[in-house]
């Protein structure tokens, strides 16, 4: 796209936001917007939304490209964005070009540019040696990571059969845990209470049974629904390393004396 | 994405690609979302997206697939077919250097339709 026309849209954008500063992420047939606005409650950031999902729609009608606009509330936070970057770069090298930080009441959503001409096997490999890096330097000041996903690609969305898959990777499990996977495994988001709505009515098809903790278990039936496979990412062997790993934790914790 | 979609795949030649996308492989994928369909886990309206995602993006890497290796074809066993160098670069069978660059970002970008696709089913 023409870097004018880019400015155009970014000046449309912020026209009228107090305090507004744009980053714009530009992959080809898709544009990423984050708008970092000064202090505002959720009336005014419902407001600006709004006004920013009409512009965008003349701009995609006129020039057929995809383009995506997240608004933050507060600073931009480049130095948690540089420890990031320099944190995966440690891990996996050459992957990741930028990584772009929203801060909100529950954490961290990290948005990741990928370097040019990668594809999705190359992420899906990398995925969780980033995504433990990046938790790394959130934890460290004090944050949690609430998702992460990459600038230009499409997250796919959640159905009841991913509900399924989670739960039986993790267990017995409340709707918190579920909706931080999902986030974090790289699905769309979706709120909590969504998600609550969803494991209801799993429940009463019989597929979810739910203990008096308030978490969620697969029934026989749903056990049966449930996705399987033989792969690395089937949700038994996940869970199963999962197990194992959690497992090695408590030894090294025992064996600390802790 | 072969291996991932079936486990029991084995290596496929280049020149069954298509046909197995057109075939088997789209198949597997369909009797999944029909039996996702039965056991109530996605709606209608869900089926019929990713169905359509699904039919357009394998139907596409097919052709990019198949016209790939007619090119390579070319390219390797029949010499009397000669590249041409124009203002825009080289081309062989009325297709650029450039156009040929593109091709793997397509396909990229259909690979990912289709895994969409299949981890919205859960996988």
């Amino acid at each position: 796209l023409d870097t004018r026309l880019i400015d155009t849209l970014s000046y449309a954008l912020t026209d009228g936001v107090p305090d507004c500063k744009v980053r714009v992420n530009e992959l080809p047939g898709n544009l990423t917007i984050f708008l970092f606005t000064g202090p505002c409650d959720d009336n005014q950031r419902r407001r600006i939304l709004r006004r920013a999902r009409t512009i965008v729609r003349k701009f995609e009608g006129a020039q057929d490209c995809k383009v995506k606009v997240l608004i933050a509330v507060g600073e931009d936070h480049l130095a948690l964005e540089s420890d990031m970057l320099r944190a995966i770069g440690e891990v996996v090298p050459s992957l990741v070009e930028e990584v772009i930080c929203i801060v909100t009441k529950e954490g961290v959503e990290a948005w990741v540019r990928l370097h040019e001409g990668l594809d999705k096997a190359t992420w899906d490999a990398s995925r969780v040696r980033v995504r433990t890096a990046i938790e790394k330097v959130a934890t460290r000041q004090g944050l949690a990571l609430v998702s992460l996903r990459v600038i230009g690609w499409d997250s796919p969305g959640v159905t009841a059969a991913v509900i399924l898959r989670s739960i039986k990777v993790m267990q017995p499990v409340g709707t918190k845990e579920i909706g931080r996977w999902l986030r974090l495994s790289g699905y769309e988001f979706q709120p909590d209470r969504w998600l609550q709505h969803q494991v209801d009515r799993l429940r009463k098809e019989g597929l979810v049974v739910r203990s008096s903790e308030g978490v969620y278990c697969l029934t026989p039936a749903g056990l049966r629904m449930a996705p399987w496979g033989l792969g690395r990412g089937a949700p038994d062997v996940q869970r199963a390393l999962g197990v194992a790993r959690r497992r090695s934790w408590v030894v090294e914790k025992v064996a600390r004396g802790e | 994405m072969f291996r991932e979609v079936n486990q029991r795949e084995a290596a496929i030649s280049h020149k069954d690609f298509p046909i197995t996308l057109r075939g088997r492989f789209k198949k597997r994928m369909l009797r999944e979302l029909r039996e996702k369909r039965r056991d109530r886990l996605i709606t209608e309206r869900q089926k019929e997206s990713l169905k359509n995602a699904l039919i357009g993006a394998t139907s596409e890497l097919a052709n990019l697939l198949e016209y790939a290796y007619r090119l390579r074809v070319i390219a390797d066993y029949e010499p009397e077919v000669l590249t041409v160098k124009g203002n825009g670069g080289c081309s062989l069978d009325g297709t650029s250097l450039v156009a040929a660059s593109r091709w793997r970002d397509r396909a990229t970008v259909h690979v990912g339709k289709v895994m969409r696709v299949w981890r919205e089913l859960g996988h």
